[in-house]
């Protein structure tokens, strides 16, 4: 949720960069991202494969992979800079005021540790309290995330569980220091849509509960739309759009989100024998000098304008920006749209 | 009426653990599955991992043996088959075509091999099929002699699925072939089958956990339960109003990218089911909202209602809804999920 009164944001980004240095020259994965998260809200990331949704928001605790170069503006957590940080700060921070999840629960799981000595091991790492405390903490976190017997399911490993009940015990030790954010990388992706709801209305009831922040790394609009206050849209590494969720998703302002949208069958709509939308053309390379917008050569708008920098952020309502030059024309016609149906 | 596919009370069960002193568990994969399907629709089968759907499509692919029950293609037993002459009409699409291509052959020789494994034809009659089909699934000729790793993962579905054709199959087996794939990439691959269906009347099984997907492709919709099937219907009837209390939950569990969707509530009781050992009766009764006492004995007949076919006591009559049996069960010992 929002706070509208507060003295400054849980989460500053300004324009964080990512590059990657490869053999044939550099590759840039991110480009001039920047946002704002405040406490208790949740900012979905979203974007197709290689849009860099996750490398540039794992940087923000410094878990890029070895060849990147991260730079920024601004990259202030509580008013501390996450970028000069020095190692062993960031490892205090890491699992202690942010925690992260990760897709596959399996793979982030110890496979030889019970599930209570990996509960426990994240609250003596950070010097929390006893292995008592630990334990306790430990047994109540279990059956908050809704698990029964918890005092048995310390006991167990974690192949001895289901894959829900897998990403259960995860969110558990994401939350054992109490982190004011939590970052989630596709934690539902590789669950059943039954198990995903669940995950899902647990991890929102935690957020209010605990009053956490959340950012949401996900390719799905259907999650978006169902848990996000906001939605960043990334494109070949940079923001297209951004604003409040059921906005963006109720109007889109910039061609690419407006495609991606168009191509998602819908419940709703009875489509059967019509063709979907499809965005042609694939995403650019991302090696070299980049300028532009990046998605001109997949765009039916584009025009020479296009490829020259800066393109500007126009902001398009409250809170709500697109980079892209016809912002305020898509915006009409997505309206149009929406009131025709 | 008798389909281009029909499958009779088919059953695969397969042995779990065991050693030297303990008696293996046994899985039963599919429980007794009756199924048509006719020549030219799109059959999908949906439901949770581990409900079967890939153990039914190895099946129908020859793939996997039964352990009873019989799998026809045009009226023959397709087990009694040679497995070649099955592979010829009957073909595969998996999810994932990064690990379906094998990644030291290029496209063209990747979409001949079939042919080749055929045997009956020049090399001449083989190059000139392979630019047909590649042109007919939209891979560029400048592709030919490209890798497989050098091309985007659309592209790699795209050989796949010309790979499938080449030897003009009649059925085609699509286990989840756009789950893998970015949603403006899975509106192309789902174009294209749609367009291929037209043009070479193919009928397909499609398999996916994608409720969108199987509306927007489907003809009928199959849900699998624990190895059996718990509802058959038209794809319109069955996901716009659905009958069995399991497809309720998740036709309730999509999230849609309407606007002002909220989040489901679609709370099973318990977990899904050991299938080593599944519940008596109706396989879904004990994370069922609705369940009687009958569904706890009794597996549910198949009763037809409307356009659609359903396996549930709601419908068959046996039970009657509000006794105090409802009571206990919403109460049982169950863990959330």
């Amino acid at each position: 949720m929002p706070t509208t009164t507060q003295k400054r944001p849980l989460l500053e980004v300004r324009n964080l960069s990512t590059r990657i240095g490869a053999s044939h020259g550099t590759i840039t994965v991110g480009r001039d991202i920047s946002y704002e998260l405040n406490p208790g809200e949740t900012l979905a990331i979203v974007g197709e494969s290689g849009s860099g949704k996750s490398v540039n928001t794992m940087a923000l605790v410094g878990l890029q992979p070895k060849r990147a170069t991260v730079t920024a503006d601004k990259l202030a957590f509580e008013g501390r800079d996450l970028l000069t940080l020095p190692r062993d700060q960031m490892r205090t921070i890491r699992g202690n005021e942010i925690s992260v999840i990760f897709q596959d629960p399996m793979t982030s799981l110890n496979p030889v540790l019970t599930v209570g000595e990996q509960l426990i091991e994240v609250y003596l790492a950070h010097g929390l309290g006893t292995r008592a405390e630990a334990e306790e903490r430990a047994i109540y976190l279990l059956e908050r995330v809704g698990m029964r017997n918890a005092a048995a399911r310390m006991r167990q490993y974690p192949h001895q569980l289901s894959g829900g009940l897998r990403q259960r015990v995860v969110i558990a030790i994401a939350m054992m220091c109490k982190p004011k954010l939590i970052i989630a990388d596709e934690p539902t992706t590789a669950l059943d849509v039954t198990v995903q709801a669940l995950i899902l209305s647990l991890l929102r009831e935690l957020q209010d509960e605990f009053k956490m922040a959340l950012i949401l790394i996900t390719h799905d609009f259907g999650v978006v739309a169902s848990i996000a206050d906001r939605v960043l849209v990334l494109y070949a590494g940079g923001v297209v759009e951004s604003g409040p969720a059921k906005d963006v998703i109720a109007n889109p302002a910039h061609p690419y989100t407006s495609g991606l949208l168009n191509c998602i069958p819908r419940m709703e709509d009875d489509d059967r024998g019509q063709p979907l939308n499809t965005i042609p053309g694939m995403v650019p390379s991302l090696a070299g000098n980049l300028h532009g917008c990046l998605f001109r050569n997949r765009c039916a708008l584009a025009e020479p304008a296009c490829a020259s920098d800066p393109i500007p952020e126009v902001a398009v309502g409250a809170g709500r920006m697109a980079r892209c030059i016809h912002a305020d024309a898509i915006l009409a016609e997505t309206r149009a749209q929406e009131g025709g149906q | 009426m008798s389909g281009l596919l029909e499958i009779r009370n088919l059953r695969v069960h397969f042995p779990i653990g065991g050693g030297l002193f303990s008696k293996p568990k046994l899985l039963r994969a599919l429980n007794g599955i009756s199924l048509d399907v006719q020549e030219g629709e799109v059959l999908s089968i949906v439901g949770e991992s581990g409900c079967g759907k890939s153990t039914l499509a190895n099946a129908i692919l020859g793939i996997q043996k039964p352990t009873s029950g019989k799998v026809l293609f045009e009226g023959k037993e397709i087990h009694h088959q040679r497995r070649r002459d099955i592979a010829e009409r009957i073909q595969p699409i998996f999810q994932d075509p990064q690990s379906a291509l094998n990644p030291r052959k290029t496209v063209k020789d990747l979409i001949a091999m079939p042919l080749r494994v055929r045997g009956a034809h020049s090399a001449k009659e083989i190059g000139r099929t392979v630019d047909e089909i590649m042109e007919l699934v939209g891979l560029p000729q400048r592709l030919g002699h490209s890798y497989p790793t050098a091309l985007s993962g659309g592209q790699r579905q795209r050989i796949a699925i010309g790979r499938a054709l080449v030897t003009r199959p009649k059925l085609i087996v699509c286990d989840e072939p756009t789950s893998a794939l970015d949603v403006s990439i899975q509106a192309q691959i789902l174009n294209l089958l749609a367009d291929l269906r037209a043009e070479l009347n193919l009928t397909y099984v499609f398999i996916s956990h994608d409720l969108s997907v199987v509306r927007h492709i489907s003809d009928r919709v199959a849900v699998i339960y624990l190895g059996r099937i718990v509802e058959l219907g038209p794809a319109d009837d069955l996901l716009d109003d659905p009958l069995h209390p399991y497809t309720r939950k998740l036709r309730s569990a999509h999230l849609s990218t309407a606007p002002h969707q909220e989040l489901p509530k679609p709370v099973f009781k318990g977990g899904f089911p050991d299938p080593t050992n599944p519940p008596l009766g109706c396989h879904f009764h004990p994370r069922c909202f609705d369940a009687l006492e009958v569904c706890e004995t009794h597996v549910p007949g198949s009763v037809r209602r409307g356009r659609s076919d359903v396996a549930c006591h709601l419908y068959t009559g046996l039970g009657t809804p509000g006794d105090d049996m409802t009571e206990i069960r919403r109460t049982g010992s169950t863990e959330e999920e």
